[in-house]
Protein backbone atom coordinates (compact mmCIF):
# COMPACT_ATOMS: atom_id res chain seq x y z
CA UNK A 1 0.00 0.00 0.00
CA UNK A 2 1.61 3.67 -0.71
CA UNK A 3 1.93 5.77 1.56
CA UNK A 4 -0.45 9.17 1.11
CA UNK A 5 1.57 12.11 0.27
CA UNK A 6 2.10 14.99 2.86
CA UNK A 7 1.76 18.57 1.97
CA UNK A 8 3.68 20.19 4.86
CA UNK A 9 2.80 23.27 4.48
CA UNK A 10 -0.67 22.54 5.39
CA UNK A 11 0.14 21.67 8.42
CA UNK A 12 2.87 24.19 8.89
CA UNK A 13 1.22 25.75 11.97
CA UNK A 14 0.85 22.64 13.62
CA UNK A 15 4.33 21.09 13.25
CA UNK A 16 5.94 24.69 14.47
CA UNK A 17 3.76 24.81 17.46
CA UNK A 18 4.70 21.06 18.12
CA UNK A 19 8.51 21.65 17.81
CA UNK A 20 7.74 24.57 19.99
CA UNK A 21 6.23 23.08 23.18
CA UNK A 22 8.85 20.25 22.98
CA UNK A 23 11.76 22.78 22.97
CA UNK A 24 9.95 24.66 25.89
CA UNK A 25 9.81 21.35 28.28
CA UNK A 26 14.02 20.70 26.76
CA UNK A 27 14.70 24.57 26.88
CA UNK A 28 12.65 25.01 30.62
CA UNK A 29 15.46 21.90 31.98
CA UNK A 30 18.66 22.98 30.48
CA UNK A 31 19.12 26.64 29.58
CA UNK A 32 16.30 28.81 31.33
CA UNK A 33 14.71 27.12 34.40
CA UNK A 34 12.36 28.80 35.91
CA UNK A 35 12.80 31.69 33.49
CA UNK A 36 9.44 32.63 33.71
CA UNK A 37 9.21 35.59 31.29
CA UNK A 38 11.45 34.16 28.85
CA UNK A 39 9.37 31.28 28.24
CA UNK A 40 6.23 32.78 27.83
CA UNK A 41 7.80 35.05 25.37
CA UNK A 42 8.95 31.87 23.66
CA UNK A 43 5.64 30.86 23.60
CA UNK A 44 4.31 33.56 22.46
CA UNK A 45 6.50 33.61 19.92
CA UNK A 46 5.76 30.61 18.88
CA UNK A 47 2.03 31.34 18.64
CA UNK A 48 2.28 34.53 16.33
CA UNK A 49 5.15 32.37 13.73
CA UNK A 50 1.79 29.56 13.76
CA UNK A 51 -0.50 32.37 13.29
CA UNK A 52 1.91 34.34 10.15
CA UNK A 53 1.82 30.67 8.33
CA UNK A 54 -1.96 30.58 9.35
CA UNK A 55 -2.84 33.56 7.44
CA UNK A 56 -1.17 33.00 3.80
CA UNK A 57 -3.43 29.93 3.75
CA UNK A 58 -6.43 31.82 3.69
CA UNK A 59 -8.21 31.35 -0.11
CA UNK A 60 -6.65 27.55 -0.51
CA UNK A 61 -9.29 24.68 0.06
CA UNK A 62 -7.37 21.43 0.42
CA UNK A 63 -6.61 18.88 2.45
CA UNK A 64 -3.89 16.16 3.97
CA UNK A 65 -3.28 12.64 4.82
CA UNK A 66 -6.21 11.55 3.56
CA UNK A 67 -8.32 14.37 4.55
CA UNK A 68 -6.79 14.02 8.29
CA UNK A 69 -5.82 17.61 7.87
CA UNK A 70 -8.44 19.99 6.11
CA UNK A 71 -7.62 23.61 4.94
CA UNK A 72 -10.38 25.70 4.22
CA UNK A 73 -11.57 29.40 5.23
CA UNK A 74 -13.48 27.56 8.49
CA UNK A 75 -10.67 25.98 9.62
CA UNK A 76 -8.66 28.83 9.40
CA UNK A 77 -11.12 31.06 11.12
CA UNK A 78 -11.22 28.89 13.80
CA UNK A 79 -7.64 28.33 14.12
CA UNK A 80 -6.88 31.88 14.07
CA UNK A 81 -9.19 32.81 16.84
CA UNK A 82 -7.36 29.87 18.74
CA UNK A 83 -4.53 31.15 18.64
CA UNK A 84 -5.16 34.62 19.59
CA UNK A 85 -6.59 33.28 22.70
CA UNK A 86 -3.78 31.41 23.96
CA UNK A 87 -1.34 33.58 23.01
CA UNK A 88 -3.20 36.81 25.07
CA UNK A 89 -3.99 33.43 27.79
CA UNK A 90 0.09 33.07 28.12
CA UNK A 91 0.95 36.98 28.38
CA UNK A 92 -1.84 36.82 31.40
CA UNK A 93 -0.15 33.81 32.79
CA UNK A 94 3.58 35.19 33.49
CA UNK A 95 2.61 37.64 36.17
CA UNK A 96 -0.03 35.15 37.69
CA UNK A 97 2.89 32.63 37.88
CA UNK A 98 5.28 34.69 39.32
CA UNK A 99 2.49 35.85 42.06
CA UNK A 100 1.77 32.06 43.19
CA UNK A 101 5.34 30.91 42.31
CA UNK A 102 4.07 28.35 40.70
CA UNK A 103 6.58 24.89 39.92
CA UNK A 104 7.62 23.73 36.48
CA UNK A 105 6.81 26.99 34.62
CA UNK A 106 7.87 25.44 31.47
CA UNK A 107 5.99 22.57 31.03
CA UNK A 108 3.00 25.04 32.17
CA UNK A 109 3.36 26.60 28.57
CA UNK A 110 4.52 23.93 26.82
CA UNK A 111 0.91 22.10 27.98
CA UNK A 112 -0.51 25.18 26.86
CA UNK A 113 0.58 24.71 22.96
CA UNK A 114 -0.08 21.26 23.30
CA UNK A 115 -4.01 21.56 23.96
CA UNK A 116 -3.87 24.72 21.30
CA UNK A 117 -1.84 21.90 18.72
CA UNK A 118 -5.32 19.83 19.87
CA UNK A 119 -7.81 22.92 19.45
CA UNK A 120 -6.29 23.46 15.75
CA UNK A 121 -6.83 19.71 14.64
CA UNK A 122 -10.20 19.62 16.25
CA UNK A 123 -11.06 22.61 13.64
CA UNK A 124 -9.19 21.25 11.01
CA UNK A 125 -10.19 17.50 10.58
CA UNK A 126 -13.07 15.54 9.02
CA UNK A 127 -12.46 12.30 10.06
CA UNK A 128 -14.18 10.90 13.27
CA UNK A 129 -10.64 9.05 14.68
CA UNK A 130 -9.12 12.88 14.65
CA UNK A 131 -11.48 14.28 16.35
CA UNK A 132 -11.14 11.85 18.85
CA UNK A 133 -7.33 12.47 19.30
CA UNK A 134 -7.45 16.25 18.89
CA UNK A 135 -10.55 16.09 21.05
CA UNK A 136 -8.06 13.88 23.98
CA UNK A 137 -5.23 16.00 23.26
CA UNK A 138 -7.15 19.35 24.33
CA UNK A 139 -8.99 17.79 27.09
CA UNK A 140 -5.88 15.65 28.99
CA UNK A 141 -4.00 19.56 28.75
CA UNK A 142 -6.96 20.87 30.34
CA UNK A 143 -7.22 18.56 32.59
CA UNK A 144 -3.75 19.63 33.94
CA UNK A 145 -3.56 23.17 33.28
CA UNK A 146 -6.67 23.51 35.69
CA UNK A 147 -4.98 21.36 38.47
CA UNK A 148 -1.54 23.06 38.08
CA UNK A 149 -1.98 25.16 41.50
CA UNK A 150 -1.27 22.31 43.19
CA UNK A 151 -0.90 23.26 46.97
CA UNK A 152 -4.35 25.33 46.78
CA UNK A 153 -6.74 22.76 47.49
CA UNK A 154 -9.41 24.75 45.32
CA UNK A 155 -7.74 23.81 42.07
CA UNK A 156 -7.19 19.92 42.92
CA UNK A 157 -10.95 19.86 43.45
CA UNK A 158 -11.14 21.71 40.26
CA UNK A 159 -9.26 18.84 38.48
CA UNK A 160 -10.60 16.15 39.77
CA UNK A 161 -13.88 17.70 38.79
CA UNK A 162 -13.31 18.48 35.64
CA UNK A 163 -11.41 14.73 35.03
CA UNK A 164 -13.83 12.40 36.28
CA UNK A 165 -16.75 14.29 34.20
CA UNK A 166 -14.33 15.00 31.17
CA UNK A 167 -13.83 10.77 30.78
CA UNK A 168 -17.70 9.71 31.26
CA UNK A 169 -18.69 12.32 28.46
CA UNK A 170 -15.21 11.58 26.80
CA UNK A 171 -16.45 7.84 26.89
CA UNK A 172 -20.09 8.68 25.65
CA UNK A 173 -18.91 10.43 22.55
CA UNK A 174 -16.60 7.14 21.51
CA UNK A 175 -19.48 4.81 22.53
CA UNK A 176 -21.46 6.74 19.95
CA UNK A 177 -18.53 7.25 17.45
CA UNK A 178 -18.06 3.12 17.31
CA UNK A 179 -21.53 2.90 16.46
CA UNK A 180 -21.50 5.60 13.43
CA UNK A 181 -18.54 3.67 12.03
CA UNK A 182 -20.19 0.42 12.70
CA UNK A 183 -23.21 1.41 10.62
CA UNK A 184 -21.40 2.77 7.96
CA UNK A 185 -17.82 1.68 7.74
CA UNK A 186 -16.40 5.04 7.32
CA UNK A 187 -14.88 7.49 9.93
CA UNK A 188 -14.09 10.13 7.41
CA UNK A 189 -17.33 12.86 7.39
CA UNK A 190 -17.92 12.92 4.15
CA UNK A 191 -18.00 9.21 3.05
CA UNK A 192 -20.65 8.89 5.84
CA UNK A 193 -22.82 11.30 4.05
CA UNK A 194 -22.46 9.14 1.32
CA UNK A 195 -22.80 5.78 2.64
CA UNK A 196 -25.99 7.03 4.32
CA UNK A 197 -27.81 8.28 1.56
CA UNK A 198 -30.25 6.03 0.95
CA UNK A 199 -29.38 3.19 2.98
CA UNK A 200 -30.93 1.42 6.38
CA UNK A 201 -30.15 1.29 9.41
CA UNK A 202 -30.42 5.15 9.99
CA UNK A 203 -32.00 4.96 13.54
CA UNK A 204 -28.67 3.45 14.50
CA UNK A 205 -26.58 6.21 13.12
CA UNK A 206 -28.63 8.36 14.98
CA UNK A 207 -28.00 7.17 18.14
CA UNK A 208 -24.24 7.59 17.67
CA UNK A 209 -24.95 10.91 16.46
CA UNK A 210 -26.52 11.60 19.96
CA UNK A 211 -24.39 10.09 22.19
CA UNK A 212 -21.60 11.86 20.66
CA UNK A 213 -23.49 15.43 20.87
CA UNK A 214 -23.60 14.52 24.38
CA UNK A 215 -19.78 14.41 24.68
CA UNK A 216 -19.82 17.46 23.03
CA UNK A 217 -21.73 19.31 24.95
CA UNK A 218 -19.69 18.70 27.79
CA UNK A 219 -17.11 20.19 26.19
CA UNK A 220 -18.66 23.23 25.37
CA UNK A 221 -20.68 23.60 28.34
CA UNK A 222 -24.38 23.55 27.60
CA UNK A 223 -27.36 22.33 30.01
CA UNK A 224 -27.49 19.56 30.61
CA UNK A 225 -23.67 18.46 30.94
CA UNK A 226 -23.11 22.50 32.92
CA UNK A 227 -22.79 21.16 36.65
CA UNK A 228 -18.81 20.73 36.17
CA UNK A 229 -18.44 24.51 34.81
CA UNK A 230 -19.03 26.61 37.87
CA UNK A 231 -16.58 24.65 40.06
CA UNK A 232 -14.09 24.09 37.58
CA UNK A 233 -13.81 27.53 36.61
CA UNK A 234 -13.74 28.64 40.36
CA UNK A 235 -11.39 26.21 40.87
CA UNK A 236 -8.53 26.70 38.16
CA UNK A 237 -6.00 29.15 37.90
CA UNK A 238 -7.28 32.27 36.38
CA UNK A 239 -5.79 32.55 33.58
CA UNK A 240 -6.55 29.21 32.73
CA UNK A 241 -10.20 30.02 33.31
CA UNK A 242 -9.81 32.52 30.19
CA UNK A 243 -8.36 30.26 28.38
CA UNK A 244 -10.91 26.95 29.19
CA UNK A 245 -13.64 29.50 28.71
CA UNK A 246 -13.15 30.16 25.39
CA UNK A 247 -10.84 27.62 23.40
CA UNK A 248 -12.01 23.94 24.20
CA UNK A 249 -15.20 25.69 23.55
CA UNK A 250 -14.74 27.25 20.02
CA UNK A 251 -12.88 24.08 19.01
CA UNK A 252 -15.94 21.46 20.31
CA UNK A 253 -18.12 24.27 18.38
CA UNK A 254 -16.26 23.98 15.24
CA UNK A 255 -15.83 20.26 15.50
CA UNK A 256 -19.85 19.69 16.23
CA UNK A 257 -20.79 21.91 13.18
CA UNK A 258 -18.32 19.52 10.92
CA UNK A 259 -20.17 16.24 12.05
CA UNK A 260 -23.16 17.60 11.91
CA UNK A 261 -22.98 19.52 8.69
CA UNK A 262 -20.89 17.55 6.95
CA UNK A 263 -21.61 14.30 7.78
CA UNK A 264 -24.91 14.40 8.59
CA UNK A 265 -26.62 16.94 6.78
CA UNK A 266 -30.32 15.76 7.48
CA UNK A 267 -29.66 15.36 11.44
CA UNK A 268 -29.81 18.83 12.62
CA UNK A 269 -33.62 19.62 10.99
CA UNK A 270 -34.73 16.13 12.23
CA UNK A 271 -33.89 16.84 15.73
CA UNK A 272 -33.96 20.53 15.42
CA UNK A 273 -36.43 20.58 18.69
CA UNK A 274 -33.11 19.14 20.60
CA UNK A 275 -30.66 21.71 19.79
CA UNK A 276 -33.98 23.82 20.84
CA UNK A 277 -34.43 22.64 23.76
CA UNK A 278 -30.58 23.01 24.49
CA UNK A 279 -30.58 26.11 23.56
CA UNK A 280 -33.49 27.20 25.92
CA UNK A 281 -32.18 25.20 28.68
CA UNK A 282 -28.75 26.70 28.69
CA UNK A 283 -29.67 30.11 28.59
CA UNK A 284 -32.14 30.34 31.29
CA UNK A 285 -30.04 28.24 33.24
CA UNK A 286 -26.87 30.15 32.71
CA UNK A 287 -28.48 33.38 33.24
CA UNK A 288 -30.46 32.61 36.16
CA UNK A 289 -27.65 30.82 37.92
CA UNK A 290 -25.34 33.47 37.24
CA UNK A 291 -27.35 36.04 39.49
CA UNK A 292 -26.98 35.04 42.88
CA UNK A 293 -23.34 34.07 42.31
CA UNK A 294 -20.58 36.14 44.42
CA UNK A 295 -17.69 35.10 43.45
CA UNK A 296 -16.81 36.71 39.93
CA UNK A 297 -15.24 33.70 37.87
CA UNK A 298 -18.18 31.23 38.97
CA UNK A 299 -20.26 34.40 37.65
CA UNK A 300 -18.31 34.22 34.56
CA UNK A 301 -18.87 30.58 34.37
CA UNK A 302 -22.52 30.43 34.74
CA UNK A 303 -22.65 33.45 31.79
CA UNK A 304 -20.38 31.33 29.57
CA UNK A 305 -23.01 28.60 29.86
CA UNK A 306 -25.41 31.47 28.78
CA UNK A 307 -23.14 32.36 25.82
CA UNK A 308 -23.01 28.17 24.82
CA UNK A 309 -27.20 28.13 24.83
CA UNK A 310 -26.80 31.61 22.28
CA UNK A 311 -24.45 29.93 19.92
CA UNK A 312 -26.53 26.74 19.99
CA UNK A 313 -29.15 29.24 18.80
CA UNK A 314 -27.62 29.21 15.80
CA UNK A 315 -27.17 25.49 15.57
CA UNK A 316 -30.69 25.04 15.65
CA UNK A 317 -31.10 27.59 12.79
CA UNK A 318 -29.02 25.61 11.14
CA UNK A 319 -28.81 28.06 8.26
CA UNK A 320 -25.26 29.26 6.37
CA UNK A 321 -26.29 32.72 8.06
CA UNK A 322 -26.87 31.29 11.40
CA UNK A 323 -23.33 29.54 11.12
CA UNK A 324 -21.93 32.85 9.87
CA UNK A 325 -22.97 34.52 12.81
CA UNK A 326 -22.04 31.52 15.02
CA UNK A 327 -18.35 31.99 13.92
CA UNK A 328 -18.81 35.80 14.42
CA UNK A 329 -19.91 35.24 17.95
CA UNK A 330 -16.82 32.97 18.75
CA UNK A 331 -14.63 35.22 17.74
CA UNK A 332 -16.35 38.22 19.65
CA UNK A 333 -16.87 36.46 22.79
CA UNK A 334 -13.22 35.50 22.86
CA UNK A 335 -12.25 39.16 23.21
CA UNK A 336 -14.54 40.00 25.55
CA UNK A 337 -14.17 37.06 27.86
CA UNK A 338 -10.90 37.16 27.94
CA UNK A 339 -10.71 41.22 28.51
CA UNK A 340 -13.25 40.38 31.48
CA UNK A 341 -10.77 37.95 32.86
CA UNK A 342 -7.61 39.89 32.29
CA UNK A 343 -9.39 42.90 34.70
CA UNK A 344 -10.50 39.61 37.20
CA UNK A 345 -6.69 38.85 37.25
CA UNK A 346 -5.60 42.70 37.48
CA UNK A 347 -7.94 43.13 40.86
CA UNK A 348 -6.96 40.10 42.46
CA UNK A 349 -3.39 40.38 41.78
CA UNK A 350 -2.57 42.69 44.86
CA UNK A 351 -1.74 41.05 47.76
CA UNK A 352 -5.27 40.22 50.32
CA UNK A 353 -7.77 40.91 47.53
CA UNK A 354 -9.79 37.80 45.67
CA UNK A 355 -11.87 36.73 42.95
CA UNK A 356 -15.46 37.84 45.17
CA UNK A 357 -17.77 40.52 43.13
CA UNK A 358 -16.92 42.82 46.55
CA UNK A 359 -13.32 42.82 45.54
CA UNK A 360 -14.29 45.39 42.62
CA UNK A 361 -16.17 47.97 45.61
CA UNK A 362 -15.06 51.16 44.35
CA UNK A 363 -12.51 50.05 41.26
CA UNK A 364 -13.75 53.49 40.07
CA UNK A 365 -12.10 55.37 42.40
CA UNK A 366 -8.70 52.84 42.72
CA UNK A 367 -8.34 52.27 39.13
CA UNK A 368 -10.16 53.91 37.15
CA UNK A 369 -8.88 52.60 33.23
CA UNK A 370 -9.78 49.47 34.96
CA UNK A 371 -13.06 50.59 36.10
CA UNK A 372 -14.41 51.72 32.92
CA UNK A 373 -13.01 48.94 30.30
CA UNK A 374 -14.69 46.38 32.53
CA UNK A 375 -17.98 48.33 32.40
CA UNK A 376 -16.73 47.90 28.10
CA UNK A 377 -16.90 44.40 28.51
CA UNK A 378 -19.75 44.21 31.06
CA UNK A 379 -21.65 45.88 28.56
CA UNK A 380 -20.50 43.79 25.72
CA UNK A 381 -21.36 40.29 27.09
CA UNK A 382 -24.86 41.65 27.41
CA UNK A 383 -24.98 42.30 24.10
CA UNK A 384 -25.60 45.67 24.18
CA UNK A 385 -24.31 48.48 21.54
CA UNK A 386 -22.02 50.30 20.77
CA UNK A 387 -19.76 47.06 21.60
CA UNK A 388 -19.13 44.55 19.60
CA UNK A 389 -21.33 42.05 21.55
CA UNK A 390 -24.13 43.45 20.09
CA UNK A 391 -23.15 41.95 16.29
CA UNK A 392 -22.70 38.26 17.41
CA UNK A 393 -26.15 38.20 18.79
CA UNK A 394 -27.83 40.44 16.10
CA UNK A 395 -26.52 37.98 13.39
CA UNK A 396 -27.50 34.94 15.00
CA UNK A 397 -30.92 35.80 15.60
CA UNK A 398 -31.91 37.35 12.70
CA UNK A 399 -30.92 34.19 10.88
CA UNK A 400 -33.58 32.71 13.87
CA UNK A 401 -36.21 35.06 12.53
CA UNK A 402 -35.05 34.63 8.94
CA UNK A 403 -36.34 31.02 9.40
CA UNK A 404 -39.16 31.52 11.37
CA UNK A 405 -38.05 30.95 14.62
CA UNK A 406 -38.47 34.57 16.04
CA UNK A 407 -40.09 32.95 19.37
CA UNK A 408 -36.68 31.53 20.15
CA UNK A 409 -34.85 35.06 18.90
CA UNK A 410 -37.30 36.50 21.31
CA UNK A 411 -36.20 34.50 24.49
CA UNK A 412 -32.61 35.32 23.28
CA UNK A 413 -33.79 39.12 23.69
CA UNK A 414 -35.08 38.30 26.93
CA UNK A 415 -31.94 36.51 28.16
CA UNK A 416 -29.76 39.25 27.09
CA UNK A 417 -32.07 41.39 29.53
CA UNK A 418 -32.34 39.34 32.53
CA UNK A 419 -28.17 39.10 31.74
CA UNK A 420 -27.82 42.44 32.26
CA UNK A 421 -28.39 42.03 35.62
CA UNK A 422 -25.65 40.45 36.76
CA UNK A 423 -23.03 42.17 34.80
CA UNK A 424 -24.61 45.77 35.97
CA UNK A 425 -24.11 44.60 39.28
CA UNK A 426 -20.50 44.76 38.77
CA UNK A 427 -21.14 48.05 37.57
CA UNK A 428 -22.57 49.48 40.50
CA UNK A 429 -20.16 47.28 43.02
CA UNK A 430 -17.00 49.43 41.10
CA UNK A 431 -18.68 52.90 41.02
CA UNK A 432 -21.41 53.57 44.11
CA UNK A 433 -19.79 51.36 46.45
CA UNK A 434 -16.77 52.30 48.81
CA UNK A 435 -13.59 51.05 48.09
CA UNK A 436 -11.79 49.03 50.77
CA UNK A 437 -8.68 51.24 50.44
CA UNK A 438 -8.36 54.52 49.34
CA UNK A 439 -4.81 53.44 47.68
CA UNK A 440 -4.45 53.32 43.85
CA UNK A 441 -4.40 49.74 42.39
CA UNK A 442 -1.05 48.80 40.75
CA UNK A 443 -1.40 46.65 37.44
CA UNK A 444 1.46 44.68 35.74
CA UNK A 445 2.16 46.20 32.40
CA UNK A 446 0.81 42.98 30.65
CA UNK A 447 -2.57 42.56 31.66
CA UNK A 448 -3.12 46.52 31.30
CA UNK A 449 -1.57 45.22 27.64
CA UNK A 450 -4.24 42.43 26.88
CA UNK A 451 -6.92 45.19 28.58
CA UNK A 452 -5.81 47.74 25.57
CA UNK A 453 -5.50 44.96 22.97
CA UNK A 454 -9.49 43.49 24.07
CA UNK A 455 -11.27 46.39 24.71
CA UNK A 456 -9.55 48.53 21.29
CA UNK A 457 -11.01 45.14 19.48
CA UNK A 458 -14.35 45.41 21.23
CA UNK A 459 -15.40 48.71 20.44
CA UNK A 460 -13.39 48.74 17.08
CA UNK A 461 -15.54 45.82 15.69
CA UNK A 462 -18.74 47.46 17.61
CA UNK A 463 -18.23 50.74 15.48
CA UNK A 464 -17.00 49.22 12.20
CA UNK A 465 -17.96 45.54 12.03
CA UNK A 466 -17.78 44.85 8.30
CA UNK A 467 -14.61 42.73 7.74
CA UNK A 468 -15.36 40.69 10.49
CA UNK A 469 -18.58 40.33 9.46
CA UNK A 470 -17.30 39.14 6.11
CA UNK A 471 -14.69 36.90 7.18
CA UNK A 472 -17.06 34.91 9.12
CA UNK A 473 -19.65 34.77 5.83
CA UNK A 474 -16.50 33.16 3.76
CA UNK A 475 -15.66 31.06 6.60
CA UNK A 476 -19.51 29.87 7.44
CA UNK A 477 -19.91 29.16 3.48
CA UNK A 478 -20.54 25.24 3.07
CA UNK A 479 -21.76 24.94 6.65
CA UNK A 480 -25.77 24.61 7.37
CA UNK B 1 -18.20 -19.58 15.05
CA UNK B 2 -21.51 -19.65 16.66
CA UNK B 3 -20.62 -15.97 17.88
CA UNK B 4 -23.02 -13.64 15.65
CA UNK B 5 -22.26 -9.11 15.55
CA UNK B 6 -25.42 -8.92 17.52
CA UNK B 7 -24.31 -11.06 20.71
CA UNK B 8 -20.87 -9.16 20.67
CA UNK B 9 -22.78 -5.45 20.75
CA UNK B 10 -24.89 -6.71 23.56
CA UNK B 11 -21.70 -7.69 25.40
CA UNK B 12 -20.52 -4.30 24.64
CA UNK B 13 -23.18 -2.75 26.01
CA UNK B 14 -23.50 -4.14 29.06
CA UNK B 15 -19.90 -3.64 29.93
CA UNK B 16 -20.88 0.22 29.06
CA UNK B 17 -23.66 0.04 31.31
CA UNK B 18 -22.23 -1.49 34.23
CA UNK B 19 -19.39 0.74 33.83
CA UNK B 20 -21.01 4.09 34.02
CA UNK B 21 -23.41 2.49 36.45
CA UNK B 22 -19.94 2.19 38.37
CA UNK B 23 -18.69 5.66 37.73
CA UNK B 24 -21.79 7.26 38.85
CA UNK B 25 -21.99 5.17 42.19
CA UNK B 26 -18.50 4.21 43.30
CA UNK B 27 -16.95 6.86 45.77
CA UNK B 28 -12.82 6.12 45.04
CA UNK B 29 -11.50 8.39 42.59
CA UNK B 30 -9.30 5.12 41.21
CA UNK B 31 -12.26 2.62 40.68
CA UNK B 32 -14.42 5.44 39.36
CA UNK B 33 -11.60 5.28 36.42
CA UNK B 34 -11.59 1.67 36.42
CA UNK B 35 -15.18 1.82 35.78
CA UNK B 36 -14.61 4.25 32.60
CA UNK B 37 -12.27 1.88 31.59
CA UNK B 38 -14.47 -0.49 31.34
CA UNK B 39 -16.70 1.70 29.22
CA UNK B 40 -13.67 2.62 27.20
CA UNK B 41 -13.33 -0.94 26.38
CA UNK B 42 -16.79 -1.85 25.89
CA UNK B 43 -16.38 0.89 22.79
CA UNK B 44 -12.88 -1.21 21.85
CA UNK B 45 -15.02 -4.16 21.83
CA UNK B 46 -17.64 -2.26 19.60
CA UNK B 47 -15.38 -1.31 17.30
CA UNK B 48 -13.11 -4.31 16.57
CA UNK B 49 -16.44 -6.62 16.60
CA UNK B 50 -18.12 -3.97 13.61
CA UNK B 51 -14.36 -4.34 11.92
CA UNK B 52 -14.37 -8.13 11.90
CA UNK B 53 -18.07 -8.70 11.13
CA UNK B 54 -18.77 -5.90 8.62
CA UNK B 55 -15.41 -5.96 6.89
CA UNK B 56 -16.31 -2.87 5.65
CA UNK B 57 -12.83 -0.94 4.97
CA UNK B 58 -11.72 -3.31 7.69
CA UNK B 59 -8.56 -1.52 9.11
CA UNK B 60 -10.29 1.52 10.48
CA UNK B 61 -12.17 0.27 13.18
CA UNK B 62 -9.00 -1.78 14.59
CA UNK B 63 -6.98 1.56 13.96
CA UNK B 64 -9.43 3.50 16.13
CA UNK B 65 -8.99 0.85 18.87
CA UNK B 66 -5.40 0.81 18.94
CA UNK B 67 -5.71 5.34 19.65
CA UNK B 68 -8.58 4.77 22.10
CA UNK B 69 -6.19 2.09 24.25
CA UNK B 70 -3.67 4.97 23.87
CA UNK B 71 -5.12 7.83 25.31
CA UNK B 72 -7.07 5.83 27.95
CA UNK B 73 -3.41 4.94 28.89
CA UNK B 74 -2.52 8.43 28.95
CA UNK B 75 -5.44 8.93 31.53
CA UNK B 76 -4.60 6.47 33.54
CA UNK B 77 -1.43 8.02 34.20
CA UNK B 78 -2.81 11.05 35.16
CA UNK B 79 -5.70 9.88 37.09
CA UNK B 80 -2.89 8.42 39.45
CA UNK B 81 -0.88 11.84 39.40
CA UNK B 82 -4.42 13.27 40.48
CA UNK B 83 -4.97 10.58 43.08
CA UNK B 84 -1.15 11.05 44.81
CA UNK B 85 -2.16 15.46 44.64
CA UNK B 86 -4.99 14.74 46.01
CA UNK B 87 -4.02 12.19 48.88
CA UNK B 88 -1.07 14.38 49.67
CA UNK B 89 -3.58 17.38 50.32
CA UNK B 90 -6.90 16.26 51.87
CA UNK B 91 -5.63 12.26 52.87
CA UNK B 92 -8.46 11.01 51.11
CA UNK B 93 -9.18 10.20 47.17
CA UNK B 94 -12.87 9.51 48.07
CA UNK B 95 -15.09 11.59 45.38
CA UNK B 96 -17.93 12.74 47.93
CA UNK B 97 -15.29 14.27 50.44
CA UNK B 98 -13.63 16.74 48.10
CA UNK B 99 -16.99 18.99 47.81
CA UNK B 100 -15.60 22.75 49.02
CA UNK B 101 -17.40 24.24 46.29
CA UNK B 102 -20.91 24.14 45.71
CA UNK B 103 -23.45 25.83 43.67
Amino acid sequence: MPLPKVNYLYMGPELVLTAAALLLILVDLYFWRGRNRRLAVFGVLALLAAAAMTIPLFGVRGATLSKVMVVDPFALFFKLVILAAAAMVIVLSADYIAKHKLASVGEYYAILLFATIGMMFMAATTDLIMIYIGLELTSISCYILAGYHKTDPKSNEAVLKYFLLGLIASALMLYGFSFIYGFTGQTELSRIANALAGQKGQLAVAAGVLFSLAGFAFKVASVPFHQWVPDVYEGAPTPVTAFLSVGPKAAAFAALARILFIGFPTFASTWKILFIVMAIASMFIGNLLAIPQTNIKRMLAYSSIAHAGYILVGFAVASEAAMAGVLLYIAIYVLMNIGAFAIVLAVAHEPGSGDEVSNFSGLAKRAPFLAITMTVFMVALAGMPPTAGLWGKFYIFKAAVEKGLWWLALLGLLNSVISLYYYANVIRHMYFLEPSSEQPLVTPAAFKGIVWVTVLAVLIIGFIPQPLIWLSIISARGFG
Amino acid sequence: MGITLSQVLILAAAMFSIGLYGALTRKSVVIVVMCVELMFNAVNLNLVAFSFFTGLSALRGQVFAVFVMVVSACELGLCMAIAILLYRNRATIEVDRINMMKW
